[in-house]
């Protein structure tokens, strides 16, 4: 059995495309964009600078304040988070110096038991007679 | 505080009070004039009828009226707000299907929760500096979704295109 061949599904797109287009030009208006909100501004400095200004003003000020859903955090939870820290650094500075002082006194256990026993072969040596 | 930002008036509508709330201190703070508060999309609406706004930040799930709905009533004109009004969706909805339905019901820029204070600014300047066309085709109403500056290699396709004055 041979198998048609269909047209590739590009062409397909592109003539669909053409048709609609068509159909939609012809009801569309455009409006120029609403510069009113520029002109109340009036001549001079733009929105982004005047309100680059506004932002300096109230840098480092609470302007609001949300839940955590809205994303916000004040500032006492971060110097929590800073002696939580320092503690946690200085119990484990103390482990590490216990740990020190226990491997040393193994080492001496140890060089001690490795002294090789060395047997003497061969009859007893009598002590002799006074 | 810069008294040119004290002209404009935000509106953030969010169930959360939380949310509402951090927003609206953060643009105070910032220097912006007026920060409305609304609790849902009808509640929005009511205040709009009332109220001019010149920006609208948007949460996505609210109760009796979603986020994707109350930009809908906007731009299709049903409530009294201007119907190219810039809309910020706000939202913690972060799959990529959901930003494109929110590009494709007409949401000027998406933002995810959470959020910076820089975040929000960029924003804003993005929108007062470069904003963008306004579309009105049968099945899309909202800025031009086209953002990238790199020219269209393709044949144009709103050759019948009308370009009118706000």
């Amino acid at each position: 059995m041979k198998k048609k061949l269909s047209k590739p599904s590009s062409t397909r797109k592109k003539a669909s495309s053409k048709k609609t287009s068509a159909k939609n030009a012809s009801n569309v208006t455009i409006y120029a964009p609403d510069q009113r909100l520029k002109k109340k501004l009036g001549k001079g400095q733009s929105l982004a600078e005047i309100i680059a200004e506004a932002l300096t003003s109230v840098s480092g000020k609470m302007i609001g304040v949300g839940h955590s859903a809205v994303g916000l955090t004040h500032a006492p939870v971060s110097k929590k988070a800073t002696t939580k820290k320092v503690a946690v650094k200085k119990v484990a500075a103390k482990k590490v110096a216990v740990k020190k002082v226990t491997a040393k006194k193994n080492v001496v256990k140890k060089s001690a038991a490795k002294k090789p026993v060395v047997k003497k072969l061969g009859p007893k040596k009598r002590k002799p007679k006074k | 505080m810069e008294p040119k930002l004290k002209e404009f008036s935000i509106m953030v509508v969010d169930d959360d009070n939380l949310v509402q709330k951090l927003v609206a201190d953060v643009l105070k703070n910032l220097g912006f004039g007026k920060v409305y508060r609304a609790d849902d999309g009808n509640t929005a609406i009511r205040m709009l009828e009332r109220v001019t706004v010149d920006f609208i930040f948007c949460d996505w799930r609210m109760p009796e009226m979603t986020g994707p709905e109350f930009i809908k009533k906007v731009r299709t004109g049903q409530t009294r707000a201007n119907p190219m009004i810039p809309i910020i969706m706000l939202t913690g909805n972060a799959e990529q299907h959901q930003v494109i339905e929110a590009r494709n019901v007409g949401a000027n820029d998406y933002l995810i929760k959470p959020f910076t204070v820089r975040q929000i600014t960029k924003r804003i300047i993005e929108l007062v500096d470069h904003p963008r066309e306004f579309v009105a085709a049968p099945k899309y109403l909202g800025p031009c979704r086209r953002r990238k500056v790199a020219g269209h290699k393709g044949t144009e396709r709103r050759k019948n295109r009308k370009i009118k004055g706000v």
